[in-house]
């Protein structure tokens, strides 16, 4: 405020008094505007601004110094008025500081009671705008302060993870909603603090109480079950900016579904070296025998012998090749070229690819790709359809016995364009069927023992099947046979055509 | 051998179990075989077989398991001499010893066996 020369407005009748004061206050350096009476001074406030002083007669034409307190008020409320009158009552005096004056002055005064007045007015008016600035800080401070707190606490009680803390004594001082969640036992009464032993998890009090004692910080973790869940709770001390530890925080994070991840992944590596080392056993066993000569000399067994391990050996391969392109679907890198494509006549190429395998095993192979309308064209990669169609027309023949028939299929919505492998072969059950489409099983029967397989074609079918947003069916019958149906999306609806 | 023995061979591999024929067959004996644990109850009963091979993961990780079990309870086989082959060890996370109760064997056998250990395991039994 020092910044400017204060602003003060004289409101007189009088032109004498006016101008008067004008005079002694601008020779102080004051900035000085005049007006005639209330109204005028209400205009000059509203039209040249705030004054920090206003200096008033009382009995003035139109609004008198009373209504222009009570008016002046209302546009500023710490506006500081100091009335002139002649008639210096004490009635009047009081009746105008009860209306909020801050004093008054009894004509006639002096040039320097007039400042002196003014001066004190100026300072007083300074302490009431610096106070309520104070105050106003001070409750934004509060204000600021209670939503900060409530900030961490709504963001506390909406953390995944559970979070507990308990002080130096082992009481629980804090626990959010997951950690009442994660230990049901814990949730009641949320101002009692009791002994984080009421938990009944030895494990986890061991590890808070173990960084409460370190008093150094550390940080501790351990996996710990709770119920059918594991966690991984990692504690740390709460250090006072001293260093002193006022207790421990502990953090449970859920990680079972971590946990059965890696059984998961290392059952596949279990499932994997056994199905590698089942063929290689054959094979080796079949070259010990004709190199050794073991099993006698019989030129025409050893040379089945022979056949049987390159048979095994080719099974081990494709084995091999599924598994890298089930590993690259799984890690994203197998990606699709999808193209507009004939399902007729892909798989048409792989039937007639066919003929002569089913010929072997006098099964009859029916294609059946001539619907009413023209079968709708496809978007897809037609290698990867190539390898659908391939796996389920290979299935179908090596799982029909002798004598049997398979029918293939092509028909089409509209939306989708379909292939159906129907076959008159062994079938499953429905509790074989639910397991098809799992990597390495195998149903295992006297029929399936003499038919070589890698339990991955149909686990490789579905994910191909999965990655064009198509769909497969099973329908199958022990003993009578089974239908795949794959339906993939046409051209059409694929592009939202 | 005075006689002609017999061999019944339990394994859902039939390449295996044909690599095995070839050896035993050789050798003088008669050999018989199924795919299955059911499979091989019913031929243990029908060929009473003077021994029986089997695997343990056929179609359930603990078939061979349930056919030795179930060989045993049976007044018919319950005498024949059981050698178990399998990889089985080496895909579950413990170790199988031949106990009385859970695996009534007389050998187990890990995968893969030369033919010649196994021919050995077997005229040592029978001999």
């Amino acid at each position: 405020m020092a910044d400017r020369p204060s602003r003060i407005l004289v409101v007189d009748d009088e032109v004498g008094m006016r101008e008067g004061c004008r005079r002694i206050l601008a020779a102080e350096g004051y900035e000085v505007e005049t007006a005639e009476d209330g109204l005028a001074a209400l205009e000059k406030f509203k039209t040249a601004g705030g004054f920090d002083v206003v200096i008033s007669d009382l009995k003035m034409p139109r609004m008198g110094g009373m209504d222009l307190i009570e008016a002046l008020h209302v546009i500023d409320e710490d506006a500081l008025l100091l009335v002139i009158t002649a008639y210096a009552t004490i009635d009047t005096a009081v009746d105008a500081t009860k209306r909020g004056a801050y004093g008054y002055i009894p004509k006639p005064f002096t040039p320097d009671e007039l400042l002196l007045h003014v001066r004190n007015g100026l300072e007083k008016r300074a302490l009431r705008i610096e106070a309520k600035a104070l105050r106003e800080e001070r409750e934004r401070r509060l204000l600021e302060v209670a939503f900060e707190r409530s900030k961490s606490t709504t963001i506390l009680h909406c953390m995944t993870d559970g979070v507990l803390v308990v002080n130096r004594e082992g009481r629980i001082v804090l626990r959010n909603a997951a950690l009442s969640r994660i230990l049901p036992s814990c949730a009641e009464d949320p101002l009692s603090a009791p002994e984080v032993e009421a938990l009944e998890l030895p494990e986890l009090v061991t590890l808070v109480m173990e960084v409460v004692q370190a008093d150094a910080p550390i940080i501790a973790s351990k996996e710990i079950s709770i119920g059918s869940c594991t966690y991984m709770v990692n504690a740390a001390p709460v250090l006072e900016p001293s260093g002193e530890t006022l207790g421990a925080v502990a953090v449970l994070r859920d990680i079972t579904a971590l946990k059965k991840l890696e059984i998961a992944k290392s059952m596949f590596v279990s499932m994997v070296a056994h199905e590698l080392k089942s063929p290689l056993a054959t094979i080796e066993s079949s070259l010990n025998i004709v190199l050794t000569g073991i099993a006698g000399d019989d030129p025409e067994r050893d040379r089945q012998m022979m056949q049987r391990a390159l048979l095994r050996a080719t099974t081990l391969r494709t084995l091999v090749s599924d598994l890298l392109n089930l590993t690259a679907i799984e890690t994203g890198n197998f990606s699709l070229k999808r193209q507009h494509a004939d399902l007729c006549i892909i798989v048409r190429e792989t039937v007639d690819a066919y003929a002569d395998k089913a010929a072997e095993k006098n099964v009859t192979l029916h294609l059946e790709c001539t619907g009413p309308a023209p079968i709708d064209p496809i978007l897809a990669d037609p290698n990867a359809v190539r390898s659908i169609v391939t796996n389920l027309v290979d299935n179908a023949v090596k799982y029909t016995p002798n004598g049997g028939h398979v029918n293939v299929r092509v028909d089409g919505n509209g939306l989708y364009t379909r292939v159906v492998v129907k076959d008159s072969g062994i079938g499953m059950t429905p509790a074989e069927r639910d397991r098809v489409f799992d990597e390495f099983y195998r149903v295992k029967n006297d029929y399936t023992a003499h038919v070589p397989g890698t339990g991955l074609g149909l686990a490789l079918v579905r994910r191909l099947v999965d990655m064009h947003q198509g769909r497969i069916d099973v329908d199958s019958t022990p003993g009578k046979g089974s239908a795949f149906a794959v339906s993939l999306p046409t051209v059409a609806y694929a592009t939202g055509m | 051998m005075s006689d002609v023995k017999k061999v019944l061979l339990v394994d859902d591999d039939a390449n295996l179990v044909a690599v095995n024929r070839a050896v035993l067959e050789s050798r003088g004996y008669t050999v018989t075989a199924a795919h299955s644990g059911p499979a091989g109850l019913v031929k243990a009963k029908a060929d009473a077989p003077d021994l029986i091979v089997l695997d343990v993961m056929m179609g359930t990780n603990s078939e061979g398991f349930d056919l030795a079990r179930a060989l045993r309870k049976d007044d018919a086989t319950k005498a024949i001499p059981l050698i178990m082959v399998t990889s089985v060890n080496t895909t579950v996370p413990f170790k199988f010893e031949p106990d009385a109760t859970y695996l009534p064997v007389d050998r187990f056998l890990e995968k893969p066996v030369a033919p010649e250990a196994l021919l050995a395991e077997i005229q040592g039994i029978l001999s």
